[in-house]
Protein backbone atom coordinates (compact mmCIF):
# COMPACT_ATOMS: atom_id res chain seq x y z
CA UNK A 1 0.00 0.00 0.00
CA UNK A 2 1.29 3.42 -0.92
CA UNK A 3 -0.57 5.34 1.73
CA UNK A 4 -1.55 8.98 1.98
CA UNK A 5 0.54 10.01 -0.99
CA UNK A 6 -1.44 7.78 -3.31
CA UNK A 7 -3.49 10.53 -4.89
CA UNK A 8 -0.42 12.55 -5.78
CA UNK A 9 1.29 9.48 -7.20
CA UNK A 10 -1.75 8.59 -9.24
CA UNK A 11 -2.09 12.11 -10.60
CA UNK A 12 1.57 12.17 -11.55
CA UNK A 13 1.31 8.81 -13.27
CA UNK A 14 -1.70 10.00 -15.20
CA UNK A 15 0.35 12.98 -16.38
CA UNK A 16 3.06 10.66 -17.66
CA UNK A 17 5.49 10.61 -14.77
CA UNK A 18 7.45 7.40 -15.01
CA UNK A 19 8.56 7.40 -11.39
CA UNK A 20 4.99 7.61 -10.21
CA UNK A 21 3.94 4.80 -12.49
CA UNK A 22 6.88 2.75 -11.31
CA UNK A 23 5.70 3.18 -7.72
CA UNK A 24 2.23 2.00 -8.66
CA UNK A 25 3.60 -0.96 -10.58
CA UNK A 26 5.91 -2.07 -7.80
CA UNK A 27 3.12 -1.87 -5.29
CA UNK A 28 0.61 -3.86 -7.28
CA UNK A 29 2.52 -6.13 -9.61
CA UNK A 30 3.48 -8.87 -7.08
CA UNK A 31 -0.07 -9.23 -5.81
CA UNK A 32 -1.43 -9.09 -9.31
CA UNK A 33 0.94 -11.76 -10.49
CA UNK A 34 0.14 -14.06 -7.60
CA UNK A 35 -3.55 -13.68 -8.14
CA UNK A 36 -3.30 -14.29 -11.87
CA UNK A 37 -0.96 -17.25 -11.49
CA UNK A 38 -3.43 -18.90 -9.17
CA UNK A 39 -6.41 -18.04 -11.31
CA UNK A 40 -4.87 -18.86 -14.69
CA UNK A 41 -1.79 -21.01 -14.14
CA UNK A 42 0.93 -20.45 -16.70
CA UNK A 43 -0.54 -17.23 -18.06
CA UNK A 44 0.11 -14.89 -15.20
CA UNK A 45 2.78 -12.84 -16.92
CA UNK A 46 0.81 -12.33 -20.09
CA UNK A 47 -2.36 -11.49 -18.24
CA UNK A 48 -0.51 -9.03 -16.04
CA UNK A 49 0.88 -7.29 -19.11
CA UNK A 50 -2.57 -7.04 -20.65
CA UNK A 51 -3.93 -5.72 -17.38
CA UNK A 52 -1.30 -3.03 -17.14
CA UNK A 53 -1.97 -1.95 -20.69
CA UNK A 54 -5.59 -1.37 -19.77
CA UNK A 55 -4.55 0.40 -16.61
CA UNK A 56 -2.24 2.73 -18.50
CA UNK A 57 -4.98 3.64 -20.95
CA UNK A 58 -7.45 4.36 -18.19
CA UNK A 59 -5.20 6.14 -15.75
CA UNK A 60 -6.39 9.56 -16.82
CA UNK A 61 -10.02 8.69 -16.30
CA UNK A 62 -9.80 7.02 -12.91
CA UNK A 63 -10.91 8.85 -9.81
CA UNK A 64 -10.89 7.36 -6.33
CA UNK A 65 -8.74 6.38 -3.42
CA UNK A 66 -6.19 3.65 -3.16
CA UNK A 67 -8.62 0.91 -2.24
CA UNK A 68 -10.82 1.75 -5.18
CA UNK A 69 -7.78 1.74 -7.41
CA UNK A 70 -6.74 -1.68 -6.23
CA UNK A 71 -10.26 -2.96 -6.72
CA UNK A 72 -10.24 -1.57 -10.24
CA UNK A 73 -6.91 -3.16 -11.06
CA UNK A 74 -8.06 -6.57 -9.84
CA UNK A 75 -11.32 -6.21 -11.69
CA UNK A 76 -9.46 -5.66 -14.92
CA UNK A 77 -7.17 -8.55 -14.16
CA UNK A 78 -10.08 -10.83 -13.42
CA UNK A 79 -11.71 -9.98 -16.69
CA UNK A 80 -8.51 -10.81 -18.52
CA UNK A 81 -8.18 -14.06 -16.61
CA UNK A 82 -11.77 -15.06 -17.26
CA UNK A 83 -11.31 -14.52 -20.96
CA UNK A 84 -8.16 -16.59 -20.92
CA UNK A 85 -9.78 -19.28 -18.86
CA UNK A 86 -12.68 -19.52 -21.29
CA UNK A 87 -10.33 -19.89 -24.19
CA UNK A 88 -8.33 -22.46 -22.28
CA UNK A 89 -11.44 -24.42 -21.37
CA UNK A 90 -12.38 -24.61 -25.02
CA UNK A 91 -8.95 -26.03 -25.74
CA UNK A 92 -9.29 -28.50 -22.85
CA UNK A 93 -5.77 -27.97 -21.63
CA UNK A 94 -4.66 -27.44 -18.08
CA UNK A 95 -1.54 -25.39 -17.62
CA UNK A 96 0.46 -26.18 -14.50
CA UNK A 97 3.34 -23.92 -13.49
CA UNK A 98 6.25 -26.21 -12.87
CA UNK A 99 8.24 -23.63 -10.98
CA UNK A 100 5.44 -23.32 -8.47
CA UNK A 101 5.37 -27.03 -7.94
CA UNK A 102 9.06 -27.11 -7.25
CA UNK A 103 8.55 -24.76 -4.36
CA UNK A 104 6.22 -27.15 -2.62
CA UNK A 105 7.86 -28.95 0.29
CA UNK A 106 8.93 -32.49 -0.44
CA UNK A 107 8.10 -35.33 1.98
CA UNK A 108 11.72 -35.93 2.77
CA UNK A 109 12.53 -32.29 3.24
CA UNK A 110 11.99 -31.39 6.91
CA UNK A 111 13.11 -27.85 6.38
CA UNK A 112 10.79 -27.38 3.46
CA UNK A 113 8.01 -28.93 5.44
CA UNK A 114 8.14 -26.09 7.83
CA UNK A 115 5.47 -23.60 6.99
CA UNK A 116 7.71 -20.78 8.06
CA UNK A 117 9.96 -21.45 5.15
CA UNK A 118 7.20 -21.37 2.67
CA UNK A 119 7.52 -18.66 0.12
CA UNK A 120 4.83 -16.45 -1.19
CA UNK A 121 4.57 -18.29 -4.44
CA UNK A 122 4.32 -21.65 -2.71
CA UNK A 123 1.62 -20.29 -0.45
CA UNK A 124 -0.33 -19.07 -3.44
CA UNK A 125 0.14 -22.42 -5.11
CA UNK A 126 -1.35 -24.07 -2.07
CA UNK A 127 -4.28 -21.69 -2.07
CA UNK A 128 -4.77 -22.41 -5.72
CA UNK A 129 -5.51 -26.02 -4.86
CA UNK A 130 -8.81 -24.92 -3.34
CA UNK A 131 -11.99 -24.85 -5.36
CA UNK A 132 -11.92 -21.97 -7.81
CA UNK A 133 -14.39 -19.63 -6.17
CA UNK A 134 -12.92 -20.26 -2.70
CA UNK A 135 -9.41 -19.66 -3.96
CA UNK A 136 -10.47 -16.50 -5.71
CA UNK A 137 -12.10 -15.09 -2.62
CA UNK A 138 -9.11 -15.88 -0.46
CA UNK A 139 -6.65 -14.46 -2.95
CA UNK A 140 -8.60 -11.27 -3.43
CA UNK A 141 -8.90 -10.79 0.27
CA UNK A 142 -5.38 -11.80 1.29
CA UNK A 143 -3.22 -10.98 -1.72
CA UNK A 144 -5.28 -8.12 -3.07
CA UNK A 145 -5.99 -6.61 0.30
CA UNK A 146 -9.67 -6.06 -0.46
CA UNK A 147 -12.57 -6.24 1.95
CA UNK A 148 -15.74 -8.28 1.66
CA UNK A 149 -17.75 -5.65 -0.18
CA UNK A 150 -15.05 -5.08 -2.76
CA UNK A 151 -14.58 -8.78 -3.36
CA UNK A 152 -18.30 -9.21 -3.69
CA UNK A 153 -18.40 -6.42 -6.25
CA UNK A 154 -15.58 -7.93 -8.25
CA UNK A 155 -16.82 -11.47 -8.25
CA UNK A 156 -20.45 -10.61 -8.62
CA UNK A 157 -21.49 -12.37 -5.43
CA UNK A 158 -23.28 -11.24 -2.36
CA UNK A 159 -21.18 -10.29 0.69
CA UNK A 160 -22.67 -13.11 2.73
CA UNK A 161 -21.74 -15.59 0.04
CA UNK A 162 -18.22 -14.23 0.03
CA UNK A 163 -17.94 -14.70 3.76
CA UNK A 164 -19.16 -18.27 3.53
CA UNK A 165 -16.72 -19.08 0.78
CA UNK A 166 -13.85 -17.57 2.72
CA UNK A 167 -14.82 -19.49 5.83
CA UNK A 168 -14.93 -22.79 3.97
CA UNK A 169 -11.63 -22.03 2.33
CA UNK A 170 -9.94 -21.40 5.66
CA UNK A 171 -11.33 -24.58 7.10
CA UNK A 172 -10.16 -26.59 4.09
CA UNK A 173 -6.72 -25.09 4.26
CA UNK A 174 -6.47 -25.93 7.92
CA UNK A 175 -7.45 -29.52 7.22
CA UNK A 176 -4.91 -29.87 4.44
CA UNK A 177 -2.11 -28.44 6.52
CA UNK A 178 -3.03 -30.65 9.49
CA UNK A 179 -3.06 -33.72 7.28
CA UNK A 180 0.29 -32.76 5.82
CA UNK A 181 1.86 -32.24 9.20
CA UNK A 182 0.48 -35.58 10.44
CA UNK A 183 1.42 -37.71 7.48
CA UNK A 184 4.42 -35.70 6.37
CA UNK A 185 3.39 -35.90 2.75
CA UNK A 186 2.97 -33.25 0.18
CA UNK A 187 0.04 -31.01 0.03
CA UNK A 188 -2.87 -32.90 -1.38
CA UNK A 189 -5.02 -31.20 -3.87
CA UNK A 190 -8.58 -30.94 -2.77
CA UNK A 191 -9.78 -30.73 -6.33
CA UNK A 192 -11.68 -27.99 -8.02
CA UNK A 193 -15.36 -27.68 -8.30
CA UNK A 194 -16.31 -28.84 -4.84
CA UNK A 195 -17.50 -26.63 -2.08
CA UNK B 1 -2.02 -49.63 13.07
CA UNK B 2 -5.45 -49.55 14.57
CA UNK B 3 -7.27 -46.30 15.06
CA UNK B 4 -6.99 -46.68 18.78
CA UNK B 5 -3.26 -46.89 18.51
CA UNK B 6 -2.98 -43.72 16.46
CA UNK B 7 -1.65 -40.68 18.29
CA UNK B 8 -4.08 -38.00 19.12
CA UNK B 9 -4.20 -34.90 17.03
CA UNK B 10 -2.02 -32.38 18.82
CA UNK B 11 -4.07 -29.45 17.58
CA UNK B 12 -7.69 -30.36 17.23
CA UNK B 13 -9.62 -27.95 15.06
CA UNK B 14 -12.15 -25.78 16.72
CA UNK B 15 -14.98 -24.02 15.03
CA UNK B 16 -13.84 -20.77 13.51
CA UNK B 17 -15.87 -17.71 14.32
CA UNK B 18 -16.44 -14.87 11.91
CA UNK B 19 -14.25 -12.39 13.70
CA UNK B 20 -11.28 -14.74 13.75
CA UNK B 21 -11.77 -15.55 10.14
CA UNK B 22 -11.84 -11.85 9.31
CA UNK B 23 -8.67 -11.27 11.24
CA UNK B 24 -7.04 -14.17 9.49
CA UNK B 25 -7.95 -12.95 6.06
CA UNK B 26 -6.93 -9.39 6.74
CA UNK B 27 -3.56 -10.48 8.15
CA UNK B 28 -4.22 -9.02 11.59
CA UNK B 29 -4.01 -12.36 13.41
CA UNK B 30 -0.64 -13.49 14.64
CA UNK B 31 0.03 -17.23 14.19
CA UNK B 32 0.78 -17.60 17.87
CA UNK B 33 -2.58 -16.10 18.72
CA UNK B 34 -4.47 -18.21 16.25
CA UNK B 35 -6.95 -20.82 17.52
CA UNK B 36 -5.86 -24.45 17.53
CA UNK B 37 -5.46 -25.81 14.03
CA UNK B 38 -5.27 -22.40 12.34
CA UNK B 39 -1.75 -21.37 13.22
CA UNK B 40 -0.45 -22.94 10.04
CA UNK B 41 -3.16 -21.24 8.05
CA UNK B 42 -2.17 -17.90 9.50
CA UNK B 43 1.44 -18.47 8.51
CA UNK B 44 0.37 -19.52 5.07
CA UNK B 45 -1.72 -16.42 4.52
CA UNK B 46 1.05 -14.20 5.81
CA UNK B 47 3.43 -15.79 3.34
CA UNK B 48 0.93 -15.28 0.52
CA UNK B 49 0.68 -11.57 1.25
CA UNK B 50 4.38 -11.18 1.99
CA UNK B 51 6.94 -9.12 0.19
CA UNK B 52 7.56 -9.68 -3.44
CA UNK B 53 10.06 -12.18 -4.72
CA UNK B 54 12.73 -10.91 -7.08
CA UNK B 55 11.24 -13.06 -9.79
CA UNK B 56 7.96 -11.20 -9.54
CA UNK B 57 9.39 -7.84 -10.51
CA UNK B 58 11.51 -8.84 -13.46
CA UNK B 59 9.01 -7.35 -15.86
CA UNK B 60 9.48 -3.83 -14.62
CA UNK B 61 11.53 -2.71 -17.62
CA UNK B 62 8.99 -4.07 -20.06
CA UNK B 63 6.17 -2.40 -18.16
CA UNK B 64 7.96 0.93 -18.22
CA UNK B 65 8.57 0.55 -21.92
CA UNK B 66 4.91 -0.10 -22.46
CA UNK B 67 4.09 2.94 -20.39
CA UNK B 68 6.40 5.15 -22.46
CA UNK B 69 5.05 3.76 -25.71
CA UNK B 70 1.49 4.30 -24.64
CA UNK B 71 2.18 7.85 -23.55
CA UNK B 72 4.02 8.65 -26.78
CA UNK B 73 1.27 7.15 -28.89
CA UNK B 74 -1.26 9.05 -26.92
CA UNK B 75 0.48 12.31 -27.64
CA UNK B 76 0.89 11.76 -31.37
CA UNK B 77 -1.74 9.40 -32.61
CA UNK B 78 -5.04 8.30 -31.15
CA UNK B 79 -5.03 5.20 -29.10
CA UNK B 80 -8.00 3.17 -28.04
CA UNK B 81 -11.56 4.24 -27.45
CA UNK B 82 -10.57 6.33 -24.49
CA UNK B 83 -8.51 8.66 -26.59
CA UNK B 84 -9.02 12.31 -25.84
CA UNK B 85 -8.43 13.36 -29.41
CA UNK B 86 -11.16 14.34 -31.74
CA UNK B 87 -11.63 13.06 -35.21
CA UNK B 88 -10.47 16.31 -36.71
CA UNK B 89 -7.17 16.09 -34.88
CA UNK B 90 -6.22 12.88 -36.58
CA UNK B 91 -3.37 13.13 -39.03
CA UNK B 92 -4.45 13.11 -42.64
CA UNK B 93 -4.33 9.78 -44.31
CA UNK B 94 -1.53 9.30 -46.73
CA UNK B 95 -2.67 8.82 -50.29
CA UNK B 96 -2.66 5.16 -51.05
CA UNK B 97 -1.31 4.02 -54.36
CA UNK B 98 -4.02 3.11 -56.76
CA UNK B 99 -4.24 -0.28 -58.24
CA UNK B 100 -3.16 -0.79 -61.77
CA UNK B 101 -6.65 -1.54 -62.98
CA UNK B 102 -8.12 1.86 -62.94
CA UNK B 103 -10.20 3.75 -60.49
CA UNK B 104 -10.92 1.01 -58.00
CA UNK B 105 -8.20 0.51 -55.45
CA UNK B 106 -7.82 -1.33 -52.22
CA UNK B 107 -7.00 -0.04 -48.84
CA UNK B 108 -3.43 -0.39 -47.76
CA UNK B 109 -4.11 -0.54 -44.05
CA UNK B 110 -5.18 -4.13 -43.91
CA UNK B 111 -8.76 -3.44 -44.67
CA UNK B 112 -11.14 -5.81 -46.32
CA UNK B 113 -10.73 -4.44 -49.75
CA UNK B 114 -13.86 -2.36 -49.93
CA UNK B 115 -14.08 -0.63 -53.29
CA UNK B 116 -13.16 2.96 -52.94
CA UNK B 117 -15.47 5.70 -54.03
CA UNK B 118 -15.55 9.40 -54.49
CA UNK B 119 -15.58 10.01 -50.79
CA UNK B 120 -12.40 8.03 -50.39
CA UNK B 121 -10.77 10.08 -53.08
CA UNK B 122 -11.77 13.23 -51.27
CA UNK B 123 -10.35 11.86 -48.09
CA UNK B 124 -7.05 11.19 -49.75
CA UNK B 125 -7.15 7.41 -49.85
CA UNK B 126 -6.76 7.20 -53.56
CA UNK B 127 -4.01 8.40 -55.76
CA UNK B 128 -4.96 11.65 -57.44
CA UNK B 129 -6.09 11.45 -61.00
CA UNK B 130 -3.98 12.36 -63.97
CA UNK B 131 -5.56 15.79 -64.04
CA UNK B 132 -4.51 16.41 -60.47
CA UNK B 133 -0.99 15.11 -60.74
CA UNK B 134 1.84 17.54 -60.47
CA UNK B 135 5.39 17.49 -61.56
CA UNK B 136 8.35 17.80 -59.24
CA UNK B 137 7.87 21.53 -58.91
CA UNK B 138 4.25 21.15 -58.01
CA UNK B 139 2.81 22.45 -61.29
CA UNK B 140 -0.15 20.72 -62.82
CA UNK B 141 0.02 19.55 -66.42
CA UNK B 142 -3.04 21.60 -67.23
CA UNK B 143 -1.21 24.72 -66.11
CA UNK B 144 1.75 23.80 -68.27
CA UNK B 145 -0.55 23.25 -71.20
CA UNK B 146 -2.18 26.63 -70.66
CA UNK B 147 1.19 28.29 -70.57
CA UNK B 148 2.14 26.69 -73.83
CA UNK B 149 -1.07 27.86 -75.45
CA UNK B 150 -0.54 31.38 -74.17
CA UNK B 151 3.00 31.34 -75.49
CA UNK B 152 1.82 30.20 -78.89
CA UNK B 153 -0.82 32.93 -78.99
CA UNK B 154 1.75 35.53 -78.01
CA UNK B 155 4.02 34.32 -80.78
CA UNK B 156 1.21 34.55 -83.26
CA UNK B 157 0.44 38.09 -82.14
CA UNK B 158 4.08 39.05 -82.48
CA UNK B 159 4.29 37.56 -85.95
CA UNK B 160 1.13 39.36 -86.93
CA UNK B 161 2.53 42.63 -85.63
CA UNK B 162 5.70 42.16 -87.58
CA UNK B 163 3.65 41.46 -90.66
CA UNK B 164 1.59 44.59 -90.12
CA UNK B 165 4.69 46.62 -89.65
CA UNK B 166 6.18 45.13 -92.77
CA UNK B 167 3.06 45.79 -94.77
CA UNK B 168 2.58 49.33 -93.53
CA UNK B 169 6.06 50.68 -93.12
CA UNK B 170 8.12 49.01 -95.72
CA UNK B 171 8.86 50.70 -99.01
CA UNK B 172 6.66 48.19 -100.70
CA UNK B 173 3.68 48.96 -98.56
CA UNK B 174 2.17 51.52 -100.84
CA UNK B 175 2.64 49.28 -103.74
CA UNK B 176 1.24 46.35 -101.85
CA UNK B 177 -1.87 48.19 -100.87
CA UNK B 178 -5.03 47.16 -102.41
CA UNK B 179 -6.79 49.52 -104.74
CA UNK B 180 -9.20 50.34 -101.99
CA UNK B 181 -6.40 51.72 -99.89
CA UNK B 182 -7.15 49.72 -96.83
CA UNK B 183 -4.48 49.91 -94.23
CA UNK B 184 -4.22 46.21 -93.97
CA UNK B 185 -4.25 45.60 -97.61
CA UNK B 186 -2.14 42.66 -98.36
CA UNK B 187 -1.16 42.34 -94.76
CA UNK B 188 -0.40 39.09 -93.26
CA UNK B 189 -3.34 37.18 -92.11
CA UNK B 190 -5.69 39.86 -93.21
CA UNK B 191 -7.38 37.52 -95.47
CA UNK B 192 -7.37 36.99 -99.14
CA UNK B 193 -8.00 40.09 -101.08
CA UNK B 194 -11.24 40.34 -102.78
CA UNK B 195 -11.64 40.04 -106.42
CA UNK B 196 -10.29 43.15 -107.87
CA UNK B 197 -10.75 44.65 -111.10
CA UNK B 198 -7.46 43.29 -112.13
CA UNK B 199 -8.86 39.86 -112.19
CA UNK B 200 -8.33 36.90 -110.04
CA UNK B 201 -4.78 36.45 -111.09
CA UNK B 202 -3.73 39.78 -109.79
CA UNK B 203 -5.07 39.37 -106.33
CA UNK B 204 -2.55 38.92 -103.58
CA UNK B 205 -2.88 36.25 -101.06
CA UNK B 206 -1.71 38.20 -98.08
CA UNK B 207 1.69 36.74 -97.74
CA UNK B 208 4.03 37.61 -94.95
CA UNK B 209 6.64 39.05 -97.18
CA UNK B 210 6.40 41.27 -100.19
CA UNK B 211 6.71 39.18 -103.24
CA UNK B 212 7.82 41.91 -105.48
CA UNK B 213 7.26 45.44 -106.54
CA UNK B 214 3.83 45.32 -107.91
CA UNK B 215 0.22 45.73 -107.03
CA UNK B 216 -0.56 42.13 -107.40
CA UNK B 217 2.31 40.96 -105.31
CA UNK B 218 1.63 37.86 -103.37
CA UNK B 219 1.59 34.26 -103.79
CA UNK B 220 -0.66 34.56 -106.71
CA UNK B 221 0.36 35.51 -110.16
CA UNK B 222 1.33 39.11 -110.66
CA UNK B 223 1.02 41.35 -113.66
CA UNK B 224 4.56 40.59 -114.49
CA UNK B 225 3.70 37.03 -115.14
CA UNK B 226 0.91 37.86 -117.45
CA UNK B 227 -1.45 39.99 -115.45
CA UNK B 228 -2.74 43.45 -116.09
CA UNK B 229 -0.39 46.38 -116.26
CA UNK B 230 -0.17 48.38 -113.07
CA UNK B 231 -2.43 51.30 -112.76
CA UNK B 232 -3.13 52.97 -109.48
CA UNK B 233 -6.76 53.67 -108.69
CA UNK B 234 -8.02 57.15 -108.66
CA UNK B 235 -9.23 58.99 -105.60
CA UNK B 236 -12.82 58.52 -106.55
CA UNK B 237 -12.36 54.83 -106.88
CA UNK B 238 -10.72 54.71 -103.49
CA UNK B 239 -13.49 56.70 -101.85
CA UNK B 240 -16.12 54.60 -103.47
CA UNK B 241 -14.43 51.46 -102.42
CA UNK B 242 -13.84 52.73 -98.91
CA UNK B 243 -17.24 54.15 -98.10
CA UNK B 244 -19.53 52.81 -100.65
CA UNK B 245 -18.47 49.27 -100.73
CA UNK B 246 -18.47 48.87 -97.02
CA UNK B 247 -15.73 48.19 -94.59
CA UNK B 248 -14.47 45.30 -96.52
CA UNK B 249 -13.43 46.53 -99.84
CA UNK B 250 -12.51 44.44 -102.70
CA UNK B 251 -8.95 43.44 -102.83
CA UNK B 252 -7.97 44.83 -99.48
CA UNK B 253 -9.42 42.97 -96.60
CA UNK B 254 -10.70 44.55 -93.49
CA UNK B 255 -9.58 47.93 -92.42
CA UNK B 256 -9.57 46.75 -88.84
CA UNK B 257 -7.58 43.71 -89.59
CA UNK B 258 -10.52 41.48 -88.98
CA UNK B 259 -11.50 38.58 -91.03
CA UNK B 260 -12.69 39.79 -94.38
CA UNK B 261 -15.52 38.52 -96.34
CA UNK B 262 -14.36 35.82 -98.61
CA UNK B 263 -14.78 37.02 -102.19
CA UNK B 264 -17.12 35.31 -104.45
CA UNK B 265 -15.52 33.61 -107.33
CA UNK B 266 -16.69 34.68 -110.74
CA UNK B 267 -18.73 32.11 -112.53
CA UNK B 268 -16.72 30.00 -114.82
CA UNK B 269 -17.83 29.94 -118.37
CA UNK B 270 -19.65 26.82 -119.24
CA UNK B 271 -17.80 25.13 -121.99
CA UNK B 272 -19.33 22.23 -123.75
CA UNK B 273 -17.45 19.17 -122.87
CA UNK B 274 -16.41 16.95 -125.69
CA UNK B 275 -18.01 13.64 -125.52
CA UNK B 276 -15.68 10.86 -124.76
CA UNK B 277 -16.20 7.29 -125.58
CA UNK B 278 -17.09 5.26 -122.59
CA UNK B 279 -14.08 3.38 -121.34
CA UNK B 280 -16.11 0.40 -120.33
CA UNK B 281 -17.21 -0.60 -123.82
CA UNK B 282 -14.35 -0.18 -126.23
CA UNK B 283 -15.61 -3.01 -128.41
CA UNK B 284 -18.78 -2.91 -130.40
CA UNK B 285 -21.55 -4.93 -129.05
CA UNK B 286 -21.94 -8.40 -130.38
CA UNK B 287 -25.26 -9.69 -131.38
CA UNK B 288 -26.94 -11.32 -128.51
CA UNK B 289 -26.94 -15.10 -128.82
CA UNK B 290 -30.12 -17.00 -128.59
CA UNK B 291 -31.14 -18.31 -125.29
CA UNK B 292 -30.06 -21.85 -124.69
CA UNK B 293 -33.18 -22.94 -122.93
CA UNK B 294 -35.60 -21.78 -125.44
CA UNK B 295 -37.93 -24.51 -126.61
CA UNK B 296 -36.73 -24.68 -130.17
CA UNK B 297 -33.04 -24.76 -129.36
CA UNK B 298 -31.39 -28.07 -130.04
CA UNK B 299 -28.75 -27.37 -127.39
CA UNK B 300 -31.27 -26.97 -124.72
CA UNK B 301 -30.67 -29.13 -121.70
CA UNK B 302 -27.37 -30.49 -122.90
CA UNK B 303 -25.37 -28.61 -120.42
CA UNK B 304 -26.85 -30.57 -117.59
CA UNK B 305 -26.12 -33.95 -119.04
CA UNK B 306 -23.22 -35.75 -117.44
CA UNK B 307 -20.19 -36.28 -119.59
CA UNK B 308 -19.74 -39.73 -120.99
CA UNK B 309 -16.67 -41.57 -119.80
Amino acid sequence: MIGPSFEAVLAAAADGDELAFRALWRDLQPALLRYLNAFAPGSGEDLASETWLRIIRGLGHFSGDERAFRAWVFTVARHRAVDRWRRGSRRHDELVPLDALTHLPAPDDPAGAAVDAISGRAAVAMIATLPRDQAEVVLLRVVGGLDVAEVAAITGKRPGNVRVLAHRALRRLAEQLARQSRVGGPVESGGRGGR
Amino acid sequence: MFPAEMPEDPSPMVPLDADTAERLLSGRLDPDDAPPGYAEVARLLQAASGPADPAEVVGEAAAMSEFRTARRRRGVAPGHRDRPWGRAAQPPAAPAPASGRGGVGRRQDGGRGRPLGVGDRRRGRVRPSVRDRRDRRGVRPSVVRGRLVALALAGAVVVAGVGVWTAGGSPFSRELRSPSGGPAAGGPGAGAPAASRYGPDASGAGSLRPAGPGVGAGTGASWVTGGWPPSLPSARERATARHGAGATSHGGGSSQGAKPIRPTKPPKPQQPKPERPKPGNPKPEKPRPEKANEPGNPKAGKAKEPASP
